[in-house]
């Protein structure tokens, strides 16, 4: 840093000191604060992890310090034929990769064409989609649930309790934010690239693949990394058009979970809490370095 | 832009052996397109049919326009926007102009037919005994033998309205009783029937219908008829195998189902051992609106409101559902029980958006700089950061559901040690401004992690120059802090903050989650709740126990769209700023 250099040069003066006794305090201030955060953030968790290794499943304040430790709740998930959480993780993947596969893909070719091409109603198609990014989908529920069931009078596959109709509502949600991000990265990739390929007679598929893709692989591994959670933690959609409880997903899994046997099996539903976090938190933690800069892209940009 | 030009040309001359493949895929992709597309209009699915015919116009275009390279690009990312974020809002906004809820679910040509379905048993028709046959190729038929004297009379759990569509599982909370729709009984007498009052004349002969075909009189032992048995019916009949007892009854339910005959006389099997013919109970006219009750002779007028209503007030049930214009949004503002509630809804949910994201941000903020000073050291720093980050990216609904044990009034935690601590009661949660506090710090608990990180990120791109040349002029740490860092921040960052607003204002887990929106509002005339968000109020306005108020909710997401549009000024001015890169 370069402040320091100013510092040193003043070491000695009243100011200096002045200074490194408000540091002092600056810094327990600044531990106080942090200890803080922690454990605000910390309780709630803690709390649920306790829980779920707790034989007898309940909070109340006298077992806050586990004094004995067991796996039955996380057992529980698997063998209680009330509970189908083996399912509900199932189909909650399935869905959820799905997904991430038709988003990023799609991402990927409407962010190439509104950063590589211009054609006719581009300014339009992209401000409509900045738009949409305002209005979530859930907003439109009550619509989509109609149009789902008149789809599935004639279309049994795209309407009520299908996997298909949950994956399409799910893209459809997903595109808007997605391409937003994409094509603002790719427009930080040097056209000049492209353009020499363009000359030397590529294809926009070959450009496509071989040269942009490369380039913008960590924004899509953002894309994916958002999807795949938006997607693995959806409730709404799934409980309004999912009724057969075999279908469910993890949320609306735990959520009935939670709602039904809550007094009771508080120790189950956090064992399967604390399964059903795993998946986002390893997947976060991996893809870590670029979902930040990704987030903050639009802060750093401008 | 010369460059792409060429690029352009470069891929619409692809291999012309392609157009061999595709021209013919494409051609019967069409013909199974515009069979479904025609399907489609003929059950009445306007919606449905039309986003039909435009994504297939759109594939069309796709295969065969020379130009359309970009068009084909997007295509993909064009017929999802469409068709699952588009037409939903666009519908919304025709729904709130409708009738649409649990009593009016089916369209007026629905209604029509779920009438013409409903035949009964006219009073005095005669009793027939009758034995089931079933044709070599499949198929029922009845032969009838009259019995002389006896009354047709139907049990209750016959005869009933065949079911419609998927849509009418639905629950019908307060179906207006129908005062003759049910033919399971009876009708009374009417004088204008002559035939009425004289049932089963002697002259009847036996009859043989085939379902759903012909009715002709038969005498067993001539024609196809073989001879009689002990009860008189034919023992055998060419073409066809009679069912024998245990047959018949164990497929009762799909005999009683089917009619036999056609219009004008038609058959059913009413019990065990008795069919009898039947008729419509409704005469319909579907171009002058009406629907006439043959049994006396009530004129039904399809009715603006969605019903058919009789000049005496009665109602039919099932109503239809019918463009009602903007009756909804009167009742939103005009009825004093619905008009508290949704005001009150709509200015928490105001409150909830700017206040809890206001804390997110300021939060958000004093951490990013806080875990940036120097007296973090940069290893503890990551460490911190990870940590703090936990409920981002941890899946909200779970932390939510936590959080909701953890408020529990009987078993809850928080409200435990509170109680413990302060002697604080325990229903506090259930108070309205308790438990809206309580949203506010699940709320912030949630979103706060995502501020420190853009906080983070943006504070990092505040050019080092710039905080040095304030510090030469001699300006302390807060007045650099407010006259240079945070407008350069804000100015970043402000459409991400914008959109959060929005996502708060939305914030449908949180509202519907944590409390379920509750405690109740007292006297409300609808499902609303104290801390419930506009949001989780349609929610429970269209899907809640029994409640179908598709048309109210969709009249208050139209107003969630209105109140949105200053977000969506602010965000066009950002789309503006950042077109001016290309």
């Amino acid at each position: 840093m370069t402040a320091t250099t100013v510092h040193e040069v003043r070491r000695n003066s009243p100011a200096a000191q002045r200074r490194r006794r408000n540091d002092r305090w600056m810094r327990l201030v600044v531990v106080v604060l942090i200890a803080l955060a922690i454990i605000a953030t910390l309780v709630p968790i803690y709390f649920v992890v306790i829980a779920a290794v707790n034989p007898t499943g309940s909070l109340t304040t006298s077992n806050l310090l586990p004094r004995t430790f067991t796996l039955d709740n996380f057992a529980q998930l698997f063998i209680n034929p009330n509970v189908p959480f083996g399912l509900w993780f199932l189909n909650s993947l399935k869905i959820s990769l799905i997904v991430t596969a038709i988003v990023t893909l799609v991402v990927f070719m409407s962010a190439y064409a509104f950063s590589r091409m211009r054609f006719r109603g581009r300014e339009g198609v992209l401000m409509t989609i900045v738009l949409l990014q305002v209005f979530p989908n859930i907003l439109a529920m009550v619509a989509i649930f109609l149009l789902v069931s008149q789809m599935g009078s004639l279309t049994p596959a795209l309407g009520l309790n299908s996997h298909l109709t949950i994956i399409f509502i799910y893209v459809g949600g997903a595109l808007g934010g997605n391409i937003w991000l994409l094509k603002g990265y790719m427009d930080s990739v040097p056209r000049e690239i492209d353009e020499s390929a363009t000359i030397d007679g590529a294809s926009h598929w070959i450009i496509f693949s071989r040269l942009i893709f490369p380039l913008v692989r960590p924004m899509l591994a953002v894309v994916a990394v958002l999807t795949f959670s938006g997607a693995y933690s959806e409730i709404l959609v799934m409980q309004v058009l999912v009724r057969d409880r075999e279908a469910f997903t993890l949320p609306l899994g735990l959520y009935t979970m939670s709602q039904s046997e809550f007094l009771t099996d508080f120790g189950v539903f956090s064992a399967g809490a604390f399964v059903a976090a795993l998946p986002p938190l390893i997947l976060f933690y991996i893809s870590q370095k670029w979902l930040i800069s990704g987030l903050t892209q639009g802060a750093v940009k401008s | 832009m010369p460059r792409l030009s060429t690029a352009t040309a470069r891929t619409t001359s692809t291999k012309p052996w392609l157009r061999f493949v595709l021209l013919p895929a494409l051609l019967a992709f069409d013909v199974v397109g515009a069979i479904w597309v025609w399907s489609t209009f003929g059950q009445g699915l306007w919606l449905v049919g039309s986003l039909l015919i435009l994504v297939l116009a759109g594939i069309n275009v796709a295969v065969i326009a020379k130009g359309a390279t970009a068009f084909r690009w997007m295509l993909p990312t064009l017929v999802f926007m469409l068709v699952f974020t588009l037409a939903p809002i666009v519908y919304t906004g025709f729904i709130a102009l409708t009738n649409y809820n649990g009593n009016h679910l089916l369209t007026q040509q629905q209604a029509y037919s779920s009438f013409e379905r409903q035949t009964h048993v006219p009073d005095g028709t005669p009793a027939y005994a009758w034995a089931a046959y079933e044709a070599e190729g499949g198929g029922l038929a009845l032969y009838l033998i009259p019995q002389l004297g006896e009354e047709a009379v139907v049990p209750d759990d016959l005869l009933g309205e065949e079911p419609t569509d998927g849509e009418s599982a639905q629950p019908d909370p307060e179906a207006t009783p129908s005062p003759t729709a049910t033919e399971t009984e009876p009708a009374e007498p009417t004088p204008t029937d002559p035939e009425a009052d004289e049932p089963a004349t002697g002259d009847l002969s036996d009859v043989f219908a085939t379902a759903g075909g012909e009715v002709r009189e038969a005498t067993a032992g001539t024609d196809i008829f073989g001879a009689p048995d002990a009860n008189g019916f034919p023992a055998t009949i060419d073409g066809y195998t009679r069912l024998d007892v245990v047959q018949a009854v164990t497929r009762i339910s799909e005999l009683s189902a089917t009619s036999f005959g056609a219009e004008p006389t038609v058959y059913r099997v009413i019990s065990g051992s008795r069919a009898a013919a039947i008729e419509n109970v409704y005469d319909i006219d579907r171009d002058a609106g009406t629907i006439t009750d043959r049994r006396d002779g009530t004129v039904y007028s399809a009715d603006p409101t969605g019903y058919f209503i009789a000049p005496n007030g009665d109602r039919l049930t099932p109503a239809y559902q019918t463009v009602i214009g903007i009756d909804n949004f009167v009742q939103l503002f005009g009825n004093e029980k619905i008009r508290g509630p949704f005001l009150e809804i709509l200015l928490w949910t105001l409150i909830f958006a700017v206040v809890v994201v206001v804390l997110q941000f300021a939060l958000g903020l004093l951490y990013a700089v806080v875990i940036n000073s120097r007296f973090v050291n940069p290893v503890a720093a990551r460490v911190v950061r990870a940590v703090l980050l936990l409920p981002y990216v941890i899946p909200a609904y779970l932390m939510i559901l936590v959080w909701a044990a953890l408020f529990n009034q009987q078993t809850g935690l928080i409200t435990a040690v509170l109680d413990t601590l302060f002697g604080l009661d325990p229903s506090w949660i259930n108070d309205g401004n308790g438990a809206r506090l309580a949203m506010l710090v699940v709320g912030l608990w949630l979103g706060f992690p995502y501020f420190l990180l853009i906080n983070t990120g943006a504070l990092q791109a505040v050019p080092g120059e710039l905080l040095e040349a304030a510090e030469v002029d001699g300006a302390g740490v807060f007045v650099r802090f407010q006259r240079v860092v945070l407008p350069l921040l804000l100015r970043s960052i402000a459409p991400l903050i914008v959109l959060a607003a929005a996502f708060n204002f939305n914030n449908f887990l949180l509202a519907y989650l944590l409390f379920g929106g509750n405690p109740p509002k007292l006297g409300a005339q609808v499902p609303a709740g104290e801390t419930d968000l506009l949001i989780s109020f349609t929610y429970k306005l269209s899907f809640d126990f029994g409640n179908s108020d598709y048309a109210l909710a969709a009249a208050v997401t139209v107003l969630i769209f209105l109140a949105l549009t200053p977000i969506v000024v602010s965000q066009l001015r950002y789309y503006n700023s950042w077109r001016g890169e290309d």
